[in-house]
Protein backbone atom coordinates (compact mmCIF):
# COMPACT_ATOMS: atom_id res chain seq x y z
CA UNK A 1 0.00 0.00 0.00
CA UNK A 2 1.07 3.14 -0.81
CA UNK A 3 2.01 5.85 2.42
CA UNK A 4 1.68 9.44 1.25
CA UNK A 5 3.43 9.99 4.21
CA UNK A 6 6.77 8.05 3.00
CA UNK A 7 6.93 10.99 0.28
CA UNK A 8 8.08 13.05 2.86
CA UNK A 9 11.09 11.05 2.73
CA UNK A 10 12.24 12.18 -0.58
CA UNK A 11 14.08 15.38 0.04
CA UNK A 12 14.29 17.49 -3.28
CA UNK A 13 17.33 19.05 -2.10
CA UNK A 14 19.30 15.69 -1.72
CA UNK A 15 20.98 15.66 -5.31
CA UNK A 16 19.98 16.37 -8.81
CA UNK A 17 17.13 15.92 -10.91
CA UNK A 18 18.93 13.79 -13.48
CA UNK A 19 21.73 11.69 -13.10
CA UNK A 20 24.47 12.96 -15.69
CA UNK A 21 26.12 10.37 -16.11
CA UNK A 22 23.39 8.11 -17.11
CA UNK A 23 22.61 11.29 -19.49
CA UNK A 24 25.66 11.30 -20.84
CA UNK A 25 26.18 7.83 -21.82
CA UNK A 26 23.13 7.53 -23.48
CA UNK A 27 23.60 11.11 -25.33
CA UNK A 28 27.38 9.49 -26.10
CA UNK A 29 25.83 6.55 -28.00
CA UNK A 30 25.46 8.84 -31.38
CA UNK A 31 27.39 11.56 -33.42
CA UNK A 32 26.20 15.10 -32.09
CA UNK A 33 23.00 15.21 -34.46
CA UNK A 34 21.76 12.42 -33.08
CA UNK A 35 22.55 13.46 -29.25
CA UNK A 36 20.17 16.95 -30.21
CA UNK A 37 17.44 15.05 -31.55
CA UNK A 38 17.63 13.18 -28.97
CA UNK A 39 17.42 15.56 -26.70
CA UNK A 40 14.20 16.97 -28.43
CA UNK A 41 12.41 13.91 -28.11
CA UNK A 42 13.22 13.53 -24.05
CA UNK A 43 12.01 17.14 -23.92
CA UNK A 44 8.78 16.60 -26.37
CA UNK A 45 7.75 13.17 -24.29
CA UNK A 46 8.01 14.69 -21.23
CA UNK A 47 5.87 17.61 -22.37
CA UNK A 48 3.28 14.88 -23.73
CA UNK A 49 3.56 12.54 -20.56
CA UNK A 50 3.34 16.14 -17.73
CA UNK A 51 -0.19 16.79 -20.11
CA UNK A 52 -1.48 13.55 -19.99
CA UNK A 53 -1.01 13.33 -16.01
CA UNK A 54 -2.88 16.32 -15.95
CA UNK A 55 -6.04 14.43 -17.14
CA UNK A 56 -8.93 12.97 -14.54
CA UNK A 57 -9.49 9.51 -16.32
CA UNK A 58 -7.58 7.22 -14.05
CA UNK A 59 -6.47 5.17 -16.98
CA UNK A 60 -5.31 8.06 -18.79
CA UNK A 61 -3.13 8.74 -15.94
CA UNK A 62 -2.53 5.49 -14.88
CA UNK A 63 -0.56 4.62 -18.24
CA UNK A 64 1.25 7.79 -18.67
CA UNK A 65 2.53 6.80 -14.80
CA UNK A 66 3.43 3.68 -16.07
CA UNK A 67 5.25 5.18 -19.02
CA UNK A 68 6.80 7.81 -17.05
CA UNK A 69 8.38 5.64 -14.37
CA UNK A 70 10.15 3.75 -17.29
CA UNK A 71 11.49 6.94 -19.04
CA UNK A 72 12.37 8.71 -16.23
CA UNK A 73 14.43 5.57 -14.98
CA UNK A 74 15.69 5.04 -18.61
CA UNK A 75 17.51 8.70 -18.33
CA UNK A 76 18.70 9.05 -14.70
CA UNK A 77 15.66 10.74 -13.03
CA UNK A 78 15.45 8.29 -10.46
CA UNK A 79 13.47 11.09 -8.35
CA UNK A 80 10.96 11.33 -10.59
CA UNK A 81 11.47 7.79 -11.63
CA UNK A 82 10.26 7.29 -7.90
CA UNK A 83 7.36 9.77 -7.79
CA UNK A 84 5.48 8.40 -11.32
CA UNK A 85 5.74 4.81 -9.55
CA UNK A 86 4.06 6.04 -6.61
CA UNK A 87 1.19 7.83 -8.81
CA UNK A 88 1.20 4.99 -10.80
CA UNK A 89 0.30 2.30 -8.05
CA UNK A 90 -2.16 4.49 -6.73
CA UNK A 91 -3.90 5.32 -9.51
CA UNK A 92 -3.88 1.44 -10.90
CA UNK A 93 -5.72 1.04 -7.46
CA UNK A 94 -7.72 4.17 -8.16
CA UNK A 95 -7.52 5.24 -4.29
CA UNK A 96 -10.67 8.29 -4.65
CA UNK A 97 -8.77 11.15 -2.99
CA UNK A 98 -5.60 10.27 -3.21
CA UNK A 99 -4.72 11.71 -6.73
CA UNK A 100 -4.24 14.97 -6.26
CA UNK A 101 -1.64 14.64 -3.49
CA UNK A 102 0.21 11.97 -5.27
CA UNK A 103 0.05 14.20 -8.61
CA UNK A 104 1.39 17.57 -7.48
CA UNK A 105 4.84 15.77 -6.73
CA UNK A 106 5.25 14.63 -9.73
CA UNK A 107 4.58 18.01 -11.38
CA UNK A 108 7.27 19.57 -9.36
CA UNK A 109 9.72 17.28 -9.92
CA UNK A 110 8.66 17.15 -13.90
CA UNK A 111 9.21 20.69 -14.07
CA UNK A 112 12.76 20.65 -13.14
CA UNK A 113 13.70 17.44 -14.71
CA UNK A 114 12.05 19.51 -17.83
CA UNK A 115 14.67 22.13 -16.82
CA UNK A 116 17.38 20.59 -16.85
CA UNK A 117 16.70 19.03 -20.50
CA UNK A 118 16.10 22.07 -22.00
CA UNK A 119 19.21 23.17 -20.61
CA UNK A 120 20.96 20.35 -21.94
CA UNK A 121 19.33 21.04 -24.98
CA UNK A 122 20.52 24.47 -25.33
CA UNK A 123 23.94 23.41 -24.36
CA UNK A 124 24.08 20.67 -27.46
CA UNK A 125 23.14 23.66 -29.81
CA UNK A 126 25.31 25.99 -29.13
CA UNK B 1 -0.77 -22.96 -41.44
CA UNK B 2 0.46 -20.34 -43.33
CA UNK B 3 3.81 -19.97 -45.14
CA UNK B 4 6.76 -19.43 -43.71
CA UNK B 5 9.21 -17.13 -44.74
CA UNK B 6 13.42 -17.48 -43.76
CA UNK B 7 13.89 -15.51 -40.52
CA UNK B 8 15.52 -12.22 -41.32
CA UNK B 9 18.39 -10.62 -39.17
CA UNK B 10 16.45 -7.62 -38.49
CA UNK B 11 16.03 -6.91 -34.96
CA UNK B 12 11.80 -5.88 -34.29
CA UNK B 13 11.83 -3.57 -31.58
CA UNK B 14 7.96 -2.71 -30.33
CA UNK B 15 7.84 -0.05 -28.18
CA UNK B 16 5.50 3.27 -27.82
CA UNK B 17 8.30 5.91 -25.99
CA UNK B 18 9.53 7.09 -29.05
CA UNK B 19 12.65 8.65 -26.58
CA UNK B 20 13.08 4.92 -25.57
CA UNK B 21 12.77 3.77 -29.18
CA UNK B 22 15.68 6.03 -30.74
CA UNK B 23 18.00 5.25 -27.31
CA UNK B 24 17.08 1.30 -27.92
CA UNK B 25 17.81 1.64 -31.12
CA UNK B 26 21.27 4.02 -31.26
CA UNK B 27 22.39 0.99 -29.02
CA UNK B 28 21.20 -1.69 -31.23
CA UNK B 29 22.79 -0.13 -34.15
CA UNK B 30 25.93 0.83 -32.94
CA UNK B 31 26.66 -2.39 -32.40
CA UNK B 32 25.96 -3.23 -35.74
CA UNK B 33 22.21 -4.67 -35.92
CA UNK B 34 19.85 -3.60 -38.21
CA UNK B 35 16.72 -2.23 -36.45
CA UNK B 36 12.48 -1.47 -37.26
CA UNK B 37 10.83 0.10 -35.06
CA UNK B 38 7.15 -0.03 -34.30
CA UNK B 39 4.95 1.97 -31.70
CA UNK B 40 1.77 0.02 -31.68
CA UNK B 41 0.71 -3.62 -31.32
CA UNK B 42 -0.88 -3.35 -34.65
CA UNK B 43 2.16 -2.25 -36.58
CA UNK B 44 4.50 -5.00 -34.55
CA UNK B 45 1.90 -7.33 -36.30
CA UNK B 46 2.20 -6.45 -39.61
CA UNK B 47 6.27 -5.34 -39.26
CA UNK B 48 6.50 -9.07 -38.04
CA UNK B 49 4.04 -10.72 -40.77
CA UNK B 50 6.65 -8.69 -43.65
CA UNK B 51 10.27 -9.16 -41.95
CA UNK B 52 10.09 -12.29 -39.90
CA UNK B 53 12.39 -11.43 -37.40
CA UNK B 54 14.62 -14.04 -35.09
CA UNK B 55 14.29 -11.58 -32.55
CA UNK B 56 11.99 -9.14 -30.99
CA UNK B 57 12.18 -6.89 -28.34
CA UNK B 58 8.51 -6.32 -27.35
CA UNK B 59 6.99 -3.60 -24.89
CA UNK B 60 4.73 -4.63 -22.04
CA UNK B 61 2.35 -1.97 -22.13
CA UNK B 62 1.56 -0.82 -25.52
CA UNK B 63 -1.47 1.93 -26.45
CA UNK B 64 -3.67 -0.42 -28.23
CA UNK B 65 -3.22 -3.76 -26.68
CA UNK B 66 -0.56 -6.03 -24.36
CA UNK B 67 2.48 -7.21 -25.13
CA UNK B 68 1.38 -10.87 -24.10
CA UNK B 69 -1.31 -11.30 -26.93
CA UNK B 70 1.19 -9.93 -29.44
CA UNK B 71 3.82 -12.12 -28.16
CA UNK B 72 1.09 -15.20 -28.63
CA UNK B 73 0.39 -14.22 -32.03
CA UNK B 74 3.96 -13.97 -33.26
CA UNK B 75 4.58 -17.23 -31.77
CA UNK B 76 2.03 -18.89 -33.07
CA UNK B 77 3.05 -17.96 -36.74
CA UNK B 78 6.59 -18.50 -35.99
CA UNK B 79 7.00 -20.54 -32.13
CA UNK B 80 11.46 -20.63 -32.76
CA UNK B 81 11.39 -16.38 -32.35
CA UNK B 82 12.80 -15.29 -29.38
CA UNK B 83 11.10 -12.45 -27.68
CA UNK B 84 12.40 -10.32 -25.62
CA UNK B 85 9.82 -8.95 -23.34
CA UNK B 86 10.49 -5.32 -21.98
CA UNK B 87 8.84 -3.62 -19.12
CA UNK B 88 8.76 -1.46 -15.90
CA UNK B 89 9.84 -2.14 -12.63
CA UNK B 90 6.43 -3.38 -11.12
CA UNK B 91 5.59 -4.99 -13.71
CA UNK B 92 8.02 -8.22 -12.55
CA UNK B 93 4.45 -10.45 -12.48
CA UNK B 94 3.50 -9.86 -15.94
CA UNK B 95 6.84 -10.43 -17.30
CA UNK B 96 6.49 -13.85 -15.39
CA UNK B 97 3.59 -14.46 -17.10
CA UNK B 98 5.04 -13.68 -20.72
CA UNK B 99 7.99 -15.83 -19.82
CA UNK B 100 5.58 -18.94 -18.98
CA UNK B 101 4.08 -17.90 -22.34
CA UNK B 102 7.59 -18.06 -24.06
CA UNK B 103 9.40 -15.04 -23.75
CA UNK B 104 13.09 -15.97 -24.40
CA UNK B 105 13.96 -13.14 -21.48
CA UNK B 106 12.92 -9.96 -19.88
CA UNK B 107 14.46 -6.50 -19.43
CA UNK B 108 13.43 -4.46 -16.56
CA UNK B 109 13.75 -0.60 -17.06
CA UNK B 110 15.64 1.27 -16.63
CA UNK B 111 18.79 -1.14 -18.56
CA UNK B 112 21.71 -0.32 -19.59
CA UNK B 113 23.07 -0.67 -23.10
CA UNK B 114 25.67 -3.90 -22.63
CA UNK B 115 22.68 -5.63 -20.66
CA UNK B 116 20.26 -5.20 -24.10
CA UNK B 117 23.31 -6.09 -26.69
CA UNK B 118 23.85 -9.20 -23.60
CA UNK B 119 19.84 -10.34 -23.96
CA UNK B 120 19.87 -9.61 -28.20
CA UNK B 121 23.05 -11.84 -28.56
CA UNK B 122 22.03 -14.53 -26.06
CA UNK B 123 18.63 -14.84 -27.96
CA UNK B 124 20.71 -14.88 -31.55
CA UNK B 125 22.75 -17.31 -30.06
CA UNK B 126 19.81 -19.34 -29.11
CA UNK B 127 18.50 -19.73 -32.55
CA UNK B 128 22.30 -20.78 -34.21
CA UNK B 129 22.18 -23.87 -31.77
CA UNK B 130 18.83 -24.59 -31.60
CA UNK B 131 19.27 -28.71 -31.76
CA UNK B 132 17.15 -30.13 -34.85
CA UNK B 133 15.31 -31.81 -35.56
CA UNK B 134 12.97 -31.70 -32.62
CA UNK B 135 11.80 -34.48 -31.03
CA UNK B 136 9.21 -36.36 -32.70
CA UNK B 137 5.90 -35.82 -30.56
CA UNK B 138 5.31 -39.50 -30.55
CA UNK B 139 8.59 -39.35 -28.04
CA UNK B 140 7.07 -37.55 -25.63
CA UNK B 141 5.65 -39.96 -23.46
CA UNK B 142 9.40 -40.69 -22.43
CA UNK B 143 12.52 -38.58 -21.49
CA UNK B 144 15.71 -40.09 -21.30
CA UNK B 145 17.21 -40.84 -18.77
CA UNK B 146 13.64 -40.65 -16.58
CA UNK B 147 11.89 -43.91 -16.34
CA UNK B 148 8.17 -43.51 -16.39
CA UNK B 149 5.41 -42.36 -18.07
CA UNK B 150 2.72 -41.49 -15.66
CA UNK B 151 0.59 -38.47 -16.43
CA UNK B 152 2.54 -36.57 -13.87
CA UNK B 153 5.36 -37.73 -15.31
CA UNK B 154 4.82 -37.23 -18.88
CA UNK B 155 3.95 -33.06 -17.78
CA UNK B 156 7.19 -32.94 -16.60
CA UNK B 157 8.63 -34.00 -19.65
CA UNK B 158 6.85 -31.54 -21.36
CA UNK B 159 7.73 -28.41 -19.17
CA UNK B 160 11.17 -29.39 -19.26
CA UNK B 161 10.80 -29.91 -23.14
CA UNK B 162 9.43 -26.12 -23.33
CA UNK B 163 11.35 -24.07 -21.38
CA UNK B 164 14.86 -25.95 -22.36
CA UNK B 165 14.57 -23.33 -25.46
CA UNK B 166 14.35 -20.30 -23.36
CA UNK B 167 16.28 -18.59 -21.31
CA UNK B 168 13.94 -18.38 -18.48
CA UNK B 169 14.81 -19.51 -15.10
CA UNK B 170 13.76 -22.79 -14.01
CA UNK B 171 12.51 -23.60 -10.48
CA UNK B 172 12.49 -27.25 -9.56
CA UNK B 173 10.71 -28.26 -6.25
CA UNK B 174 9.92 -31.78 -4.95
CA UNK B 175 10.57 -33.98 -2.29
CA UNK B 176 14.28 -35.34 -1.87
CA UNK B 177 15.33 -38.31 -4.27
CA UNK B 178 12.59 -37.30 -7.04
CA UNK B 179 15.26 -36.76 -9.36
CA UNK B 180 15.33 -32.68 -9.57
CA UNK B 181 19.06 -32.71 -10.42
CA UNK B 182 17.91 -35.05 -13.32
CA UNK B 183 15.32 -32.46 -14.35
CA UNK B 184 17.83 -29.64 -13.86
CA UNK B 185 20.30 -31.94 -16.34
CA UNK B 186 17.72 -32.54 -19.34
CA UNK B 187 16.87 -28.54 -19.55
CA UNK B 188 20.59 -28.27 -19.88
CA UNK B 189 21.01 -31.12 -22.54
CA UNK B 190 17.60 -30.56 -24.46
CA UNK B 191 18.52 -26.17 -24.49
CA UNK B 192 20.88 -24.18 -27.30
CA UNK B 193 23.46 -23.96 -24.41
CA UNK B 194 24.05 -28.28 -24.41
CA UNK B 195 27.46 -27.59 -26.13
CA UNK B 196 28.27 -25.41 -23.05
CA UNK B 197 28.85 -26.57 -19.22
CA UNK B 198 26.81 -27.71 -17.02
CA UNK B 199 27.78 -26.87 -12.97
CA UNK B 200 26.14 -28.38 -10.53
CA UNK B 201 26.51 -26.31 -7.09
CA UNK B 202 24.62 -27.68 -3.72
CA UNK B 203 24.08 -24.88 -1.43
CA UNK B 204 23.69 -26.60 1.76
CA UNK B 205 26.45 -28.87 1.09
CA UNK B 206 28.98 -25.87 1.59
CA UNK B 207 29.63 -24.12 5.28
CA UNK B 208 27.93 -20.44 4.77
CA UNK B 209 31.39 -18.39 4.48
CA UNK B 210 32.75 -20.37 1.59
CA UNK B 211 30.01 -20.43 -0.38
CA UNK B 212 30.51 -16.69 -1.79
CA UNK B 213 33.95 -17.91 -3.16
CA UNK B 214 32.20 -21.24 -4.59
CA UNK B 215 29.74 -19.70 -6.34
CA UNK B 216 31.59 -16.16 -7.58
CA UNK B 217 35.57 -17.52 -7.24
CA UNK B 218 38.06 -15.28 -5.24
CA UNK B 219 41.45 -14.00 -6.40
CA UNK B 220 44.71 -14.78 -4.66
CA UNK B 221 44.95 -13.35 -0.75
CA UNK B 222 41.25 -12.15 -0.68
CA UNK B 223 41.05 -13.94 2.38
CA UNK B 224 43.09 -16.43 4.79
CA UNK B 225 43.25 -19.49 2.70
CA UNK B 226 42.72 -17.89 -0.32
CA UNK B 227 46.28 -19.15 -2.09
CA UNK B 228 45.57 -19.21 -5.48
CA UNK B 229 42.74 -17.46 -8.12
CA UNK B 230 39.69 -19.65 -7.87
CA UNK B 231 36.95 -19.77 -10.59
CA UNK B 232 33.57 -19.51 -9.01
CA UNK B 233 30.77 -22.03 -10.09
CA UNK B 234 29.05 -19.09 -12.32
CA UNK B 235 32.27 -18.46 -14.21
CA UNK B 236 32.50 -22.15 -14.72
CA UNK B 237 29.43 -22.07 -16.59
CA UNK B 238 29.59 -19.47 -18.63
CA UNK B 239 27.82 -20.23 -21.92
CA UNK B 240 26.29 -23.05 -20.07
CA UNK B 241 23.83 -23.83 -17.22
CA UNK B 242 24.48 -22.95 -13.37
CA UNK B 243 22.15 -25.47 -11.13
CA UNK B 244 21.88 -24.78 -7.53
CA UNK B 245 20.50 -27.14 -5.15
CA UNK B 246 19.30 -26.49 -2.35
CA UNK B 247 18.68 -23.21 -3.21
CA UNK B 248 16.95 -22.05 0.30
CA UNK B 249 19.69 -22.90 2.28
CA UNK B 250 21.43 -20.30 0.95
CA UNK B 251 22.25 -17.71 3.32
CA UNK B 252 20.49 -14.10 2.74
CA UNK B 253 23.38 -11.91 2.19
CA UNK B 254 24.81 -14.36 -0.95
CA UNK B 255 20.91 -14.18 -1.58
CA UNK B 256 21.49 -10.36 -2.49
CA UNK B 257 24.32 -10.95 -4.54
CA UNK B 258 22.94 -13.72 -6.44
CA UNK B 259 20.19 -11.58 -7.26
CA UNK B 260 22.70 -8.59 -8.73
CA UNK B 261 23.92 -11.43 -10.38
CA UNK B 262 20.39 -12.24 -12.04
CA UNK B 263 19.92 -8.63 -12.80
CA UNK B 264 23.44 -7.72 -13.87
CA UNK B 265 24.56 -10.75 -15.42
CA UNK B 266 28.04 -9.90 -13.92
CA UNK B 267 29.78 -11.41 -11.21
CA UNK B 268 32.58 -9.96 -8.99
CA UNK B 269 35.14 -12.56 -7.39
CA UNK B 270 35.63 -12.62 -3.65
CA UNK B 271 38.33 -9.70 -3.86
CA UNK B 272 37.69 -8.54 -7.04
CA UNK B 273 37.40 -4.88 -7.95
CA UNK B 274 36.13 -5.41 -11.29
CA UNK B 275 32.36 -7.04 -12.46
CA UNK B 276 33.04 -9.62 -15.70
CA UNK B 277 30.40 -10.40 -17.88
CA UNK B 278 29.18 -13.75 -17.85
CA UNK B 279 26.29 -15.90 -19.90
CA UNK B 280 24.93 -18.21 -17.70
CA UNK B 281 21.35 -19.51 -17.67
CA UNK B 282 20.33 -20.41 -13.79
CA UNK B 283 18.39 -23.52 -13.45
CA UNK B 284 17.41 -24.23 -8.83
CA UNK B 285 15.84 -26.34 -6.71
CA UNK B 286 14.71 -26.90 -3.33
CA UNK B 287 12.89 -29.79 -1.30
CA UNK B 288 11.51 -27.16 0.48
CA UNK B 289 8.41 -25.09 0.01
CA UNK B 290 9.64 -21.22 -1.26
CA UNK B 291 7.01 -19.65 -0.51
CA UNK B 292 6.69 -21.13 2.56
CA UNK B 293 10.96 -20.12 3.48
CA UNK B 294 9.36 -16.42 2.02
CA UNK B 295 6.75 -16.11 4.23
CA UNK B 296 9.30 -17.72 7.19
CA UNK B 297 12.04 -14.77 6.31
CA UNK B 298 14.48 -17.37 4.79
CA UNK B 299 14.45 -16.52 1.70
CA UNK B 300 14.55 -13.32 -0.05
CA UNK B 301 10.64 -12.39 -1.87
CA UNK B 302 12.54 -10.45 -4.70
CA UNK B 303 14.87 -13.06 -5.29
CA UNK B 304 12.11 -15.64 -5.27
CA UNK B 305 9.73 -13.88 -8.01
CA UNK B 306 13.16 -13.28 -9.91
CA UNK B 307 14.12 -17.10 -9.74
CA UNK B 308 10.79 -18.87 -10.06
CA UNK B 309 9.85 -18.22 -13.77
CA UNK B 310 8.69 -21.49 -14.94
CA UNK B 311 8.04 -23.67 -11.86
CA UNK B 312 8.71 -27.34 -12.23
CA UNK B 313 7.34 -29.74 -9.26
CA UNK B 314 8.72 -33.29 -9.45
CA UNK B 315 6.35 -35.57 -8.50
CA UNK B 316 6.79 -37.63 -5.43
CA UNK B 317 7.19 -41.67 -6.41
CA UNK B 318 3.95 -42.33 -4.53
CA UNK B 319 2.35 -40.58 -6.73
CA UNK B 320 3.59 -41.92 -9.88
CA UNK B 321 1.00 -44.90 -10.52
CA UNK B 322 3.41 -47.72 -12.18
CA UNK B 323 6.21 -46.00 -12.60
CA UNK B 324 7.31 -47.10 -9.58
CA UNK B 325 7.07 -50.98 -10.97
CA UNK B 326 8.72 -49.88 -14.44
CA UNK B 327 11.51 -48.24 -12.75
CA UNK B 328 12.29 -51.07 -10.23
CA UNK B 329 12.84 -53.92 -13.00
CA UNK B 330 14.72 -51.30 -14.97
CA UNK B 331 17.28 -50.70 -12.01
CA UNK B 332 16.78 -54.99 -10.97
CA UNK B 333 18.04 -55.89 -14.48
CA UNK B 334 20.88 -53.04 -14.38
CA UNK B 335 22.21 -54.47 -10.62
CA UNK B 336 21.64 -57.61 -11.68
CA UNK B 337 24.31 -57.80 -14.42
CA UNK B 338 26.70 -55.78 -12.00
CA UNK B 339 26.22 -58.26 -9.15
CA UNK B 340 25.98 -60.98 -11.17
CA UNK B 341 22.67 -62.43 -10.33
CA UNK B 342 20.04 -62.51 -13.03
CA UNK B 343 16.78 -60.85 -11.77
CA UNK B 344 13.88 -60.72 -14.23
CA UNK B 345 11.48 -58.83 -12.64
CA UNK B 346 9.36 -58.25 -9.06
CA UNK B 347 6.34 -60.90 -8.54
CA UNK B 348 2.33 -59.89 -8.64
CA UNK B 349 2.90 -59.56 -4.56
CA UNK B 350 6.09 -57.17 -4.65
CA UNK B 351 4.01 -55.08 -7.65
CA UNK B 352 0.84 -54.81 -4.77
CA UNK B 353 2.84 -53.58 -2.06
CA UNK B 354 5.49 -51.45 -4.09
CA UNK B 355 2.24 -49.38 -5.43
CA UNK B 356 0.83 -49.00 -2.06
CA UNK B 357 4.10 -48.43 -0.13
CA UNK B 358 4.51 -44.38 0.89
CA UNK B 359 8.12 -44.30 -0.34
CA UNK B 360 8.78 -41.32 1.38
CA UNK B 361 13.00 -41.73 0.43
CA UNK B 362 11.55 -41.75 -3.54
CA UNK B 363 13.42 -42.75 -6.04
CA UNK B 364 16.05 -43.02 -3.99
CA UNK B 365 14.46 -45.45 -1.08
CA UNK B 366 13.82 -47.58 -4.50
CA UNK B 367 17.35 -47.70 -6.01
CA UNK B 368 18.53 -48.56 -1.80
CA UNK B 369 16.28 -51.42 -1.64
CA UNK B 370 16.61 -52.88 -5.05
CA UNK B 371 20.30 -52.90 -4.38
CA UNK B 372 19.69 -54.91 -1.04
CA UNK B 373 17.53 -57.44 -2.74
CA UNK B 374 20.39 -58.02 -5.91
CA UNK B 375 23.13 -58.21 -3.44
CA UNK B 376 21.72 -60.75 -0.87
CA UNK B 377 19.54 -63.38 -3.09
CA UNK B 378 20.23 -64.83 -6.56
CA UNK B 379 17.02 -64.01 -8.02
CA UNK B 380 15.52 -64.64 -10.70
CA UNK B 381 11.80 -62.94 -9.23
CA UNK B 382 11.60 -60.22 -6.64
CA UNK B 383 9.54 -61.87 -3.96
CA UNK B 384 8.56 -60.06 -0.18
CA UNK B 385 10.95 -62.48 1.55
CA UNK B 386 13.96 -60.99 -0.16
CA UNK B 387 12.59 -57.68 1.08
CA UNK B 388 14.38 -55.65 3.91
CA UNK B 389 12.29 -55.93 6.94
CA UNK B 390 11.94 -52.49 7.70
CA UNK B 391 10.32 -51.85 4.44
CA UNK B 392 7.82 -54.26 5.51
CA UNK B 393 7.89 -53.30 9.06
CA UNK B 394 7.10 -49.56 7.44
CA UNK B 395 4.22 -51.07 5.25
CA UNK B 396 2.53 -53.23 7.84
CA UNK B 397 2.23 -50.53 10.47
CA UNK B 398 0.23 -48.27 8.02
CA UNK B 399 -1.83 -51.52 6.58
CA UNK B 400 0.63 -50.45 3.38
CA UNK B 401 -1.50 -47.22 2.45
CA UNK B 402 -0.22 -43.78 4.00
CA UNK B 403 2.49 -42.50 5.16
CA UNK B 404 4.90 -43.13 7.78
CA UNK B 405 8.92 -43.66 8.26
CA UNK B 406 10.51 -47.09 8.93
CA UNK B 407 12.30 -46.22 12.47
CA UNK B 408 10.93 -48.10 15.35
CA UNK B 409 11.64 -46.09 18.15
CA UNK B 410 8.94 -44.62 20.28
CA UNK B 411 7.98 -41.02 18.56
CA UNK B 412 8.00 -37.92 21.19
CA UNK B 413 5.28 -36.14 22.18
CA UNK B 414 4.43 -33.31 19.69
CA UNK B 415 1.67 -31.57 20.83
CA UNK B 416 1.85 -28.35 21.93
CA UNK B 417 5.32 -27.16 20.34
CA UNK B 418 6.34 -25.19 17.36
CA UNK B 419 7.01 -26.82 13.83
CA UNK B 420 10.82 -25.69 14.77
CA UNK B 421 10.73 -27.32 18.31
CA UNK B 422 9.68 -30.49 16.72
CA UNK B 423 12.09 -30.22 13.86
CA UNK B 424 14.72 -29.51 16.80
CA UNK B 425 13.72 -32.74 19.02
CA UNK B 426 13.76 -34.92 15.97
CA UNK B 427 17.03 -34.02 15.07
CA UNK B 428 18.21 -34.48 18.80
CA UNK B 429 16.61 -37.68 19.08
CA UNK B 430 17.92 -39.16 15.67
CA UNK B 431 21.44 -37.57 17.00
CA UNK B 432 21.23 -39.43 20.10
CA UNK B 433 20.08 -43.04 18.18
CA UNK B 434 23.36 -43.12 16.15
CA UNK B 435 25.41 -41.93 19.14
CA UNK B 436 26.06 -38.41 17.88
CA UNK B 437 26.98 -39.16 14.63
CA UNK B 438 25.93 -36.47 12.01
CA UNK B 439 26.42 -38.41 9.19
CA UNK B 440 24.12 -40.75 9.77
CA UNK B 441 21.09 -39.02 11.38
CA UNK B 442 21.18 -36.92 8.96
CA UNK B 443 20.72 -39.94 6.05
CA UNK B 444 18.22 -40.94 8.47
CA UNK B 445 16.40 -37.72 7.90
CA UNK B 446 16.96 -37.64 4.63
CA UNK B 447 18.45 -34.24 5.06
CA UNK B 448 22.28 -33.12 4.24
CA UNK B 449 24.72 -33.10 6.39
CA UNK B 450 25.51 -29.72 6.62
CA UNK B 451 21.74 -28.53 7.39
CA UNK B 452 22.19 -30.36 11.03
CA UNK B 453 25.61 -28.96 11.55
CA UNK B 454 24.36 -25.66 11.03
CA UNK B 455 21.40 -26.17 12.78
CA UNK B 456 23.34 -27.61 15.46
CA UNK B 457 25.58 -24.25 15.16
CA UNK B 458 22.57 -21.83 15.85
CA UNK B 459 21.17 -23.89 18.71
CA UNK B 460 24.04 -23.66 20.59
CA UNK B 461 24.73 -19.68 19.99
CA UNK B 462 20.93 -19.39 20.86
CA UNK B 463 21.00 -21.31 24.03
CA UNK B 464 24.43 -19.11 25.11
CA UNK B 465 22.66 -16.00 24.25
Amino acid sequence: MVNALDMKRLDPAQDSAIDMAVLDQILDMGDARLRAALLEQLLADFRRLSEALMQDGWDEVSAAAHELKGLAATIGAHRLAQLAKRLDTVADCAIPGELGEFRSPVEGEMRIVLDTLAMQARRVQS
Amino acid sequence: MRDVAAPSDTILLVEDTPSLQMIYAAALDRAGYAVEICGTATDGRRAFERLRPSVVLLDLMLPDGTGLDVMRDLLTQAPQTCVIVITAHGSINKAVEMMRAGAHEFLVKPFDDQRLLAAVENARKSITHLPTPRQAPNDSKTLAPFIGSSPNMRAVYDTIRSVARSMATVFITGESGTGKELAAEAVHRLSARARGPFIALNCGAIPVDLLESEVFGHLRGSFTGAISDKIGAAAAADGGTLFLDEICEMDLNLQTKLLRFLQTSTITPVGATKPRKVDVRIVCATNRNPLEEVRAGNFREDLYYRLHVVPIRMPPLRDRGDDVIEIAERLLADMGQEEGHAFTGLDDDVKGLFRTLPWPGNVRQLINVLRNVVVLNEGPIVTRSMLPPELLSGANNDQGVTTSVPIAAPQPPFAGKTLAEIERIAIEDALRRHEGSVPKAARELDVAASTIYRKLENWAKRDVG
